[in-house]
Order: C-alpha cells, then sequence, then structure tokens
C-alpha cells in the first residue's frame, strides 16, 4: 500500500505514524479515561446538572472509540497498521467533533464553553500543533455541518468570538510549552545519534583492517605456533614462552575477533537507535532457531562461555521482519547476560543461561534468562529507558535498542528479575501465519 | 541520511555468486586494491595472499593510470583474439609458458569515501574496462552503491563494516574473477557459434554432469589455473605447484602434449617473488 502512495502523502503518512509513535504511551489511559467519561458525564448533564442537550447514540460512537483504542495490544497485527488513522479519527471525532457539536447545541451558557476547553487542553498535551491545528479545523468544520443538518433553526451561539479568544492562549501555550522537555531529550537524541553517524563512518575502515588483520592473525598463528614447538624440539636457541602464555597467545585472534564484533554490533545499534521507525523496509520470514543459532555463532563465546549456555532448540517458529535486527537483540542479551554473570557475587562458576522457547495462541514467545546480579525492583520499570544504565559497562543503548526492534515487528520485550537470583527476558513475536 | 543507513542496516545483503561454470581459460589474476587508508591495503593484501596477487593504491589517480598502461601492455582479450577459430584453439595452453600471465588485472575493488575522488567516480572512468568492479562502501553511500549496480557501473558491493567482511569479500572475488574468464569465454565461443563444432562445446561446457566432474577435479587437486586443450573440451589443470592433471575427450591422451615442466612459472613460485 505504502509503495502507491506519492511522496507527499508518504510524508504526511510518516509524520502521522511519527506521532502516533510518540502518544502511543498514552493510549490505554486515554481510551478508558474517556470510556468511563462518557458514560458518566451523560447521567451527570442528563440527570444530575441538566444540560439542554444530550445524546446517547452520539457518545456510543466515542465510547467505543476510545474502549477499541484502550485494548490497541490486543488488536490483529494486520490492524496495527492503521493505528495511526485510527488514532487521528478517534482524536477528531472525541475531543473536537463532539464537544463543538454540543457547544452549538447547548449555547454558550451552558456548561459546554467549560467542557470545550477541557478538551482543547487535552488535545494540546496529545499532539503537536500542527496535529492540533489539523483535528480542530477538521472536526470543527463537521461539527458545523452536523449542527447545520440536524437543527431546524441553526444559530450562531451569542460571545462565540470571545470564546475563541480564550482558547487561542491554550493552543499557543500548548505549542510552546507542552513537551518541550521531551522534545529537548528527543533533540539531545538525535544529535547524539548524528555524532553517532559520523563516529560510525570513520571507525569503518580502521575496523575493517582489523578484521582483515584478525582473521589472517587467525589462520596462521597456529602455523606459526607449529614452527615455534619445532624450534624447540630441535634445541635451536630461540625464545622460551611456558605453555600458558603460548595458550593465551593462540586465544588472542578469537578475543581480538570478539571485540571488534562487539564494536561494530554496538555501533550498529547506535545507528539504528537513531531512528525507531524500522518496519519500513522489506522483511525476511526466519526461524528463529537459525537466528539464535547464528548469534550464538557469531558471537563467538570461548569454551568456558559456551558451558554456560543451555538452549533447548524446540518449538521452533517463524518471525516475520529483518533477521538482522533480532540476531542484534541476542547479541545483546548474551553480552549483558555473561557480563553480570562475570560480576555477580554468586561466582561465575554457578552462573548460566537458558534460552527457550514457547508457541502461544496469538504470540511466540522467546525466554532468555541469566542468573547473573539480576536488577533491583527500583530500577526494573528503567532499563528500556534510553541511556539508564546502571553499570560501568553499560550505555543504555542495547536494551532501548531491543525494545524498539519488538515494538517494530509487533512485538515487545519484557524483563522479570529477583535482585541476585536471576533475569529473565521474554521476547513476544506476533505469531507469523504465511498467508498473512 | 538516517534514512539510508536504515536502508543499509535492514537490506540484507548478499552477494550473488554465479553457478559454477566452465570457462575455456582460467588462471589467477592480478587484483587493483583502491584505498586512502594505507593500512587497510597492506593488511587486506595480506590476507588475500593465498589467493591472489593484489596491485594497492592509495590513490584513485595513480590506480587508473596503472590501469591504462597495463590493459595496453597486457590484455588477456588481446591474446585471445588469436584463437578466432575455435580450431586453433589447440594452442591456448601455451599460455602456461608465459610467466606474465597473472599479471591480468581482472578485478577492481575500490573503497567508495576517498579525498579527490570517490570509488564512484573511479569506476565511472573505468566504465569501458572489461575488468569488474568491485565496491567497497560504508553506511552513507548504500543507496548509492545500489544505484551504481544497476546501472552497471559497478558489477557488486560489499558493506565495510560487515561482520563477515573476509568471508564475503572472498566469495566476491572468487564469483567476480571466474565471472571476468566467463565474459571472455563467451566472446571467443560467440564468434564462432554457427559452426558445429562449437554448437558442441558451447553444450558441453553447460552441461551440469561435465561441469560436476570438472569442478570435482579443481577441489580435489587444488587447482588453480585450466585451459581448454581441443575443441572436443579435453583440459588442462595445474596446480599450484604446476603439476599437470588432465581430463581427455574424444579419444585422446595426455601424451600428445609434451609438456615442458621446467618452463612453467607456477603460481606459487610467482607469489614467493613479489
Amino acid at each position: 500500500m505504502k509503495s502507491l502512495m506519492n511522496p507527499t502523502l508518504n510524508t504526511i503518512w510518516v509524520f502521522m505514524k511519527r506521532n502516533t509513535l510518540d502518544a502511543e504511551p498514552n493510549f490505554v489511559a486515554f481510551g478508558i479515561l474517556l470510556t468511563f467519561g462518557y458514560g458518566v458525564y451523560y447521567f451527570a448533564w442528563h440527570n444530575v446538572t441538566i444540560q439542554p442537550y444530550e445524546s446517547m447514540p452520539i457518545r456510543l460512537v466515542a465510547i467505543l472509540l476510545c474502549f477499541c483504542l484502550a485494548l490497541k495490544d490486543f488488536w490483529p497485527q494486520k490492524l496495527k497498521s492503521i493505528l495511526p488513522i485510527y488514532w487521528y479519527i478517534t482524536l477528531i471525532y472525541t475531543l473536537t467533533f463532539f464537544f463543538t457539536f454540543m457547544l452549538l447545541k447547548n449555547g454558550t451558557h451552558s456548561l459546554w464553553p467549560m467542557n470545550s476547553m477541557i478538551a482543547l487542553v487535552f488535545l494540546v498535551l496529545l499532539t503537536d500543533w500542527i496535529s492540533a491545528t489539523f483535528i480542530i479545523s477538521l472536526g470543527v468544520s463537521i461539527a458545523w455541518v452536523a449542527y447545520i443538518l440536524t437543527t431546524p433553526n441553526p444559530q450562531i451561539p451569542d460571545n462565540l468570538e470571545g470564546l475563541i479568544f480564550t482558547y487561542i492562549p491554550i493552543l499557543l501555550a500548548g505549542g510552546l510549552f507542552v513537551n518541550k522537555k521531551e522534545k529537548i531529550h528527543k533533540e539531545k537524541l538525535k544529535s547524539i545519534a548524528e555524532v553517532g553517524v559520523t563516529i560510525a563512518h570513520e571507525l569503518n575502515t580502521p575496523l575493517a583492517t582489523l578484521t582483515m588483520g584478525t582473521s589472517y592473525l587467525k589462520k596462521n598463528l597456529p602455523l606459526l605456533l607449529e614452527a615455534y614447538h619445532t624450534a624447540q624440539s630441535a634445541k635451536l636457541p630461540i625464545p622460551i614462552f611456558s605453555e600458558n602464555r603460548l595458550l593465551k597467545f593462540e586465544n588472542l585472534p578469537d578475543a581480538m575477533e570478539r571485540e571488534i564484533i562487539g564494536i561494530s554490533t554496538f555501533i550498529r545499534m547506535l545507528l539504528l537507535n537513531a531512528d525507531p521507525l524500522l518496519a519500513q523496509n522489506k522483511d525476511d520470514i526466519f526461524s528463529i532457531n537459525d537466528c539464535i543459532d547464528e548469534a550464538l555463532s557469531r558471537y563467538i563465546l570461548s569454551d568456558e562461555n559456551r558451558n554456560l549456555i543451555q538452549w533447548k532448540k524446540e518449538n521452533d517458529f517463524y518471525v516475520k521482519g529483518k533477521q538482522l535486527l533480532v540476531t542484534h537483540i541476542f547479541f545483546n542479551l548474551i553480552k549483558n547476560a555473561l557480563h553480570y554473570i562475570s560480576v555477580s557475587e554468586k561466582g561465575p562458576d554457578t552462573g548460566y543461561i537458558q534460552i527457550w522457547l514457547d508457541h502461544g495462541k496469538s504470540h511466540n514467545k522467546v525466554y532468555f534468562k541469566d542468573t547473573g546480579t539480576g536488577i533491583a525492583k527500583s530500577n526494573l520499570p528503567h532499563i528500556f529507558d534510553q541511556f539508564f544504565s546502571k553499570t560501568t559497562h553499560g550505555t543504555g543503548i542495547g536494551l532501548t535498542y531491543c525494545k524498539a526492534v519488538m515494538k517494530s515487528l509487533g512485538g515487545d520485550i519484557v524483563c522479570e528479575s529477583k535482585e541476585n537470583v536471576y533475569t529473565l527476558f521474554i521476547l513476544v513475536f506476533p505469531k507469523y501465519r504465511p498467508n498473512d | 541520511m538516517i534514512k539510508f543507513i536504515l536502508n543499509k542496516i535492514m537490506n540484507q545483503r548478499k552477494i550473488v555468486v554465479s553457478d559454477p561454470k566452465v570457462n575455456i581459460i582460467y588462471t589467477p589474476t592480478t587484483l587493483v586494491l583502491v584505498d586512502d587508508h594505507k593500512n587497510f591495503l597492506e593488511t587486506t593484501r595480506l590476507e588475500l595472499s593465498e589467493i591472489a596477487p593484489c596491485s594497492i593504491f592509495d590513490k584513485p589517480t595513480k590506480a587508473l593510470s596503472f590501469l591504462k598502461n597495463r590493459s595496453e601492455k597486457n590484455n588477456l582479450s588481446k591474446r585471445l583474439q588469436q584463437f578466432s577459430n575455435i580450431k586453433n584453439i589447440n594452442t591456448l595452453h601455451e599460455e602456461i609458458y608465459n610467466p606474465k600471465r597473472f599479471n591480468v588485472i581482472s578485478l577492481v575493488i575500490a573503497d567508495h569515501a576517498m579525498p579527490g575522488m570517490t570509488g564512484l567516480e573511479l569506476f565511472l572512468q573505468l566504465k569501458n574496462n572489461p575488468v569488474r568492479k568491485l565496491l567497497l562502501t560504508g553506511a552513507v553511500s548504500y543507496a548509492q552503491a545500489i544505484k551504481a549496480r544497476q546501472d552497471g557501473i559497478i558489477d557488486s558491493f560489499i558493506m565495510k563494516d560487515d561482520i563477515k567482511l573476509v568471508h564475503k569479500l572472498k566469495l566476491a572475488i572468487q564469483a567476480l574473477t571466474s565471472q571476468y574468464f566467463s565474459k571472455k569465454t563467451e566472446a571467443l565461443l560467440l564468434q564462432d557459434k554457427n559452426n558445429d563444432v562449437t554448437k558442441k562445446l558451447i553444450k558441453l561446457l553447460a552441461d551440469k554432469k561435465f561441469v560436476d566432474q570438472f569442478h570435482q577435479i579443481i577441489d580435489e587437486h587444488q587447482i588453480v589455473e585450466y585451459y581448454l586443450l581441443d575443441e572436443y573440451g579435453s583440459f588442462l589443470f595445474l596446480d599450484k605447484k604446476a603439476n599437470p592433471f588432465w581430463h581427455m575427450n574424444n579419444g585422446r591422451s595426455p601424451s600428445e602434449f609434451k609438456l615442458e615442466k621446467e618452463n612453467i612459472l607456477s603460481f606459487e613460485k610467482y607469489m614467493e617473488n613479489i
């Protein structure tokens, strides 16, 4: 569908998606609050502080819109792609059309000027000023048309211009002050991302050089060591290395390779964090088992670390999305888990990582558990926040990345933990059905 | 810019490895490597030293003038022209006595972001040169690389930050050098395609059973070069020490060919001297 759109429409669509994404954390609260609000106030205005005009059908539509919004986490995957449109329609209907229509029907001497003001405040809190302007113009126009069509003797309410003058400062204040903090935070993240892009670019060739060199070392070091042993048994006058040192020597290229992969992975995540709208590209369909296999083998664990991992390779399922992105999630989880196991007071010998899969009704899950230090209860709600890191080793990029990718797949990642006992990450993937 | 990067990350990049084919001639060739980062050049040459000799350039302009000189002096196309008639193909294998046969340049690998001249600008200047072209790129130029490949300015590209960089580079080198020879093979066979003998040969070279058998010989004996001996599809193979192996068709026998082994410069010897 997207490919058919022309560039202007596409820009608008991306803009809507971005704003919807920003507002999404509020959807459930918004939906629940307004579902009740529209119901309760019907009785309030109809039975208690009686207002001239009330209409249950008009309220029912609003209730239905808000109720469905509150349930957005349970929407089928296919519907989720229209969430931005749904969100804008909901705002237009519930916050502007409804209140304007009621104001026109009841006149300015009712409670409705006050009610409309509250709706306006809601709107500026929930959207940016461009969207707010659009939503208000559309909602108000529809309300006028509806008012004229349904009223035998339509009239312009008294003192309407006074009301409009009262409302303008709210709009202005909304545009100027609301979300300012968030916007500054976002700008900050954006500039960090841009610096990240520059750094990534500068590091490209040096990293590639290291990759090449390490690959060559890895291949040829064993030959040199063999030559060393031959020279040693021939009692040639060569410097003496202990067996232990020779062994470390031999493992050096592996360690270097691991570090290089770590750096490139980190850079990639930095770039991906630059923009959470990941879902715009063509997807792969891949087996989660293959993906985990690849992550484990590419992370080139030392034998010691490899033994820590207990992977129950069963219940394979398919995922629709970018395999590379998901592989990076596992890199990230492995890296974190290994770190926390190694610093755990229980000692690294007792630690382990368990990975297993599970099929659910609408979702498939990957469980990733480690017995490292666990996460303190007070930190648990923040671990997916950007630049939140309680360790000296972390940057607060990794888990944010994981969350962004899982969300872009229409899934999620959640964490359960008990301090000093375990940490469990649950990766929730929407069920992939081939005929989707 | 960010969009390009995302595209880059999200498109799984796969090198297209063409089906194993049989060419009428294949030898190790020289690669030209262009990057402004000297350390990268040296290290990559070292890493590739078992596959192919590399001429390295830290300035695109130097690479261009080198390629211009080279193509006049040492052009495989020119040498292959004398075999325009399939009947005289039986002298093709005498190429093994040419100590400069590994000097042929089959592939140019260039970084994109270089001061003065970008990799793509360099390749644009080589548009009419039969060498294969491989671009190494960073994140920012991904979209450009895709377009350049569509436009035929480059044959393939690899992202420099790819975790499997070494592996992918080697695969690409293998595929593209082989492509260099298959283009030559095609050109030569098409010159004379209405001839029954040529038709038969074309059919044989594409025959799956023959191709499999052929590649089995290559793998088993670690062959680095091979030459078509006659119009019936007999081949001479050499490993890196220039030990000969034969695949004879139409009842011919290796003894018909008297190899002067002492006059062949093996690939191993060649690599030791550079």
